[in-house]
């Protein structure tokens, strides 16, 4: 054991410990015998003395002192600690139990690091440091429209990219119900075909066809691109279509289902290390998938301005695409919620307040289509009027001729339906359609 | 409190050469009341929020040092040597060893085997989950015990982690083989494993279980499950058939209130009948380990029931869903308090004879892999 002094050296307490005389258990750590001792808060150290003998006489042992800055405790010392238990500078076996409330309330004073609100601090600074410093960068990021989720989507190898787009395709559109009749499928790869060589780059899209009724198109990674059968239905004119397809090339241009993936990815890796710690894993899981429903505005910015130039280079007009992108806001913003039977949905106003209640597919089989375009593809006035400004400002021939037109609506003639999620599917071979005129 | 708790919650004075207390035993373990975990645990909460989830580890050992220095023998606590710091150092560890290549895996096998790739990259992961979950059950008890002490005398744990897991994983294989017959043997065997290597300072656990005695409670448990795996089921499409032949009978597109209730009340009662016959069980499971572990000359008895075990999950799995895991610490206090005051020892005169082991307490690393399986003591 060392000592600093024998005892009738030691000062006498100034005032940082209680009056009385407080007693503890100390145990030398060297075995699990215990003695009773003497214990004292003195000039920033724990003084330690041992008690009497049963039979009176003090023992001859020399008395103990710790650094209070060097001791530390079994538990943190908080508002409501009874007793405590203190061990050795550098935990090197020695405790000393004592169960005194007043004597844990100055040691608490005496020692602040001991108490729990300290340690936690101390825990928790350097992370509140570097948090703030990741919300700065991020924000910064943000700022200038850096997108990490795009920078690591252009890393994708090509093969991986493609790999991925047929997962996603394969996820999306059931086995069977691509749509490829001859004639139309002839129709459509010249349309893409063309479109392709306006794109540039070297790039050459696929598009496919699914036999489903919604209104709807969506690029899948590695330049794939799925068009709805009841978009076809609802074109009223192969510009329309193109200006779909141009814009949807734009998407797979500037990699954004690529982003798309990276960025759910990274979302779930950091809500499952964010919150899984604290059992919240589930409400992170939620929380990215609710993240994820939807492009940005950016994104369809984008996507439009590649549109306006592939269009621009094909030689065909966008006002089919604005056209469209109209019509689609009318008839989305004005249309009933899904129960109804009634095929007649929209309402005069075309007002797109309920817009959340309407869209995605639609579970009614008496058919009123699933307007799930715009729910995923916002839109608003400056992309429309940006459109606009465009046309006119080059001499342009329809996308293609009505022979092509004719076959390419007619694409589906002989496909199955592709069953609705939710929905079982119908047996009717024949394709009808919505039979509503715009 | 009873006289016995009085006696030894209050410092004495007594010296190693005072005589032994002739009508008191020698070894009593109690539990200290543990105030203000609820406030601790939404504080911990907070604090993850702000640390973007790194405070969880810390948050871990404090939840920890709480506990263990609840738990009292002799009336001076236990106390727990763990930091945050070797809890995060663990995680980082195991996050690079297992978690990397887990998520690897499945590309690899797809790569290099097209889509057949995908089953085999999953029963290998299954396989090698399987494994590094009883490696992660064993180095998380080595590493606990290494940071537990009272009166500074360290508790330990020898023997070969793979060895362990590769016993809980080939008795793992067995159980579906044996249609579950061989689970009693397994779980005593693994406890034998865990106890024979267990130390406090130089003295060792030993554990001489005999599985018999469990077979005969595992038989009812095992007869009320298979019974319960048939009516389920049963009872689940006769619901179904009369839900279909109700909805075709009228125009109502909802089941009537009464048979949802009936369905969802005969659902629950096949869960608590469940529940009550697996806390019974477990508890005389609990029980037989108790009375098996000596440590020394100190011997212990367990005392659950059945009932009182039952309470406990309901208890927990309440706590849980209100509180959306957030109280887990309560309820990792409610189950060591339940189990210490369960608990009974058994002589243990000597017991201030045990010298410290010479083991170095640094030897055991943090319990990464454990985190990684989001597992715990209790």
């Amino acid at each position: 054991m060392r000592s600093i002094s024998t005892p009738s050296d030691v000062l006498p307490p100034d005032g940082e410990g209680p009056p009385t005389p407080v007693r503890g258990r100390f145990s030398d750590g060297r075995s699990a015998a215990s003695w009773v001792v003497g214990i004292r808060i003195e000039r920033g150290h724990l003084v330690i003395e041992p008690d009497v003998d049963n039979d009176g006489s003090p023992t001859r042992v020399t008395p103990l002192a710790w650094p209070l800055g060097a001791i530390e405790c079994g538990e943190p010392i908080g508002s409501k600690s009874v007793d405590v238990l203190i061990h050795e500078p550098r935990r090197a076996g020695a405790t000393v139990f004592v169960a005194d409330p007043r004597f844990v309330r100055a040691l608490g004073k005496a020692a602040p690091q001991l108490t729990g609100a300290v340690t936690r601090w101390k825990a928790v600074q350097p992370f509140v440091v570097l948090a703030a410093c990741v919300a700065v960068v991020v924000g910064a990021l943000a700022a200038i429209d850096f997108s990490p989720a795009r920078t690591i989507a252009g890393l994708i190898p090509q093969q991986t990219r493609a790999f991925l787009g047929k997962q996603v395709v394969r996820n999306m559109v059931p086995v069977g119900s691509t749509c490829s009749t001859p004639a139309g499928k002839a129709a459509l790869d010249r349309l893409v075909a063309k479109l392709s060589a306006a794109a540039g780059g070297g790039r050459t899209f696929e598009v496919a066809v699914s036999n489903a009724k919604v209104v709807n198109a969506f690029a899948a990674p590695g330049e794939l691109i799925v068009l709805m059968n009841g978009l076809l239905q609802q074109a009223a004119g192969p510009d329309e279509v193109a200006g779909v397809l141009a814009h949807e090339m734009g998407h797979g241009i500037e990699l954004h289902p690529e982003a798309g993936i990276v960025r759910t990815v990274g979302l779930v890796v950091a809500a499952e290390l964010l919150l899984g710690g604290t059992g919240g894993g589930n409400i992170g899981s939620i929380g990215v998938g609710l993240a994820n429903l939807s492009y940005s505005r950016s994104a369809e910015r984008e996507a439009d301005g590649h549109a306006l130039a592939i269009l621009k280079a094909a030689r065909i007009s966008p006002e089919g695409l604005a056209k469209f992108f109209a019509r689609m806001e009318r008839l989305e913003g004005g249309s009933s919620p899904v129960s109804g039977k009634n095929a007649e949905g929209k309402t005069a106003d075309g007002k797109t307040a309920d817009r959340s209640s309407s869209g995605g597919s639609s579970n009614d089989d008496s058919g009123f289509p699933g307007f799930e375009l715009l729910r995923t593809h916002p839109s608003s006035r400056d992309r429309v009027k940006d459109i606009k400004a465009a046309m006119g400002t080059y001499p342009a021939v329809p996308a293609m001729d009505a022979a092509d037109w004719a076959a390419l609506k007619a694409i589906c003639g002989e496909t199955p339906r592709a069953p609705q999620p939710g929905k079982p599917s119908r047996k009717d071979p024949v394709a009808d359609r919505p039979g509503r005129d715009i | 409190m009873t006289a016995r708790q009085f006696v030894y919650e209050t410092p004495l004075p007594l010296t190693a050469t005072a005589p032994a207390r002739l009508h008191t035993p020698p070894v009593v373990v109690t539990w200290r009341h543990l105030s203000g975990l609820v406030r601790l645990a939404l504080l911990n909460f907070a604090l993850n929020v702000v640390t973007l989830g790194m405070y969880q580890f810390w948050a871990k050992a404090e939840v920890r040092k709480r506990i263990w220095a609840s738990v009292r023998v002799n009336g001076e606590p236990l106390s727990y040597a763990g930091s945050g710091r070797e809890l995060f150092h663990g995680f980082l560890i195991a996050l690079v060893i297992v978690a990397v290549p887990a998520l690897m895996l499945p590309l690899f096998a797809v790569v290099a085997f097209g889509n057949d790739g995908v089953p085999i990259a999953q029963v290998v992961l299954y396989v090698a989950f399987a494994f590094l979950f009883g490696f992660a059950v064993w180095r998380a008890q080595r590493y606990r015990l290494s940071r537990t002490s009272w009166r500074g005398i360290r508790f330990g744990l020898d023997g070969s982690g793979l060895g362990y897991a590769w016993a809980s994983l080939w008795t793992l294989a067995l159980i579906p083989l044996t249609l579950g017959w061989i689970v009693p043997w397994r779980s005593t065997m693994l406890q034998k494993r865990l106890i024979d290597g267990m130390s406090l300072g130089d003295r060792r656990f030993t554990f001489d279980a005999k599985t018999g005695p469990l077979y005969l409670r595992y038989l009812v448990m095992w007869l009320v499950t298979a019974a319960l795996l048939v009516l389920g089921p049963l009872l689940a499409t006769r619901a179904g058939v009369l839900a279909a032949t109700q909805m075709s009978r009228g125009d109502a597109a909802t089941l009537p209130p009464e048979m949802v209730a009936g369905g969802i009340f005969a659902g629950l009662l096949l869960m608590m009948i469940y529940g009550l016959t697996s806390a019974w069980y477990r508890a005389a499971q609990f029980n037989h380990f108790a009375r098996s572990t000596r440590l020394g000359d100190i011997q212990f008895n367990g005392r659950m029931s059945g009932f009182g075990l039952f309470g406990l999950t309901l208890g927990n799995w309440a706590i849980a869903i209100a509180s959306l895991g957030l109280l887990l610490p309560l309820i990792q206090a409610r189950s060591a308090h339940y189990m210490i005051s369960r608990l009974d020892v058994i002589g243990g005169e000597t017991l201030e004879a045990i010298i410290q082991s010479a083991a170095d307490p640094s030897a055991a690393k943090g319990e990464g892999l454990a985190n990684a399986f989001n597992f715990d003591a209790f």
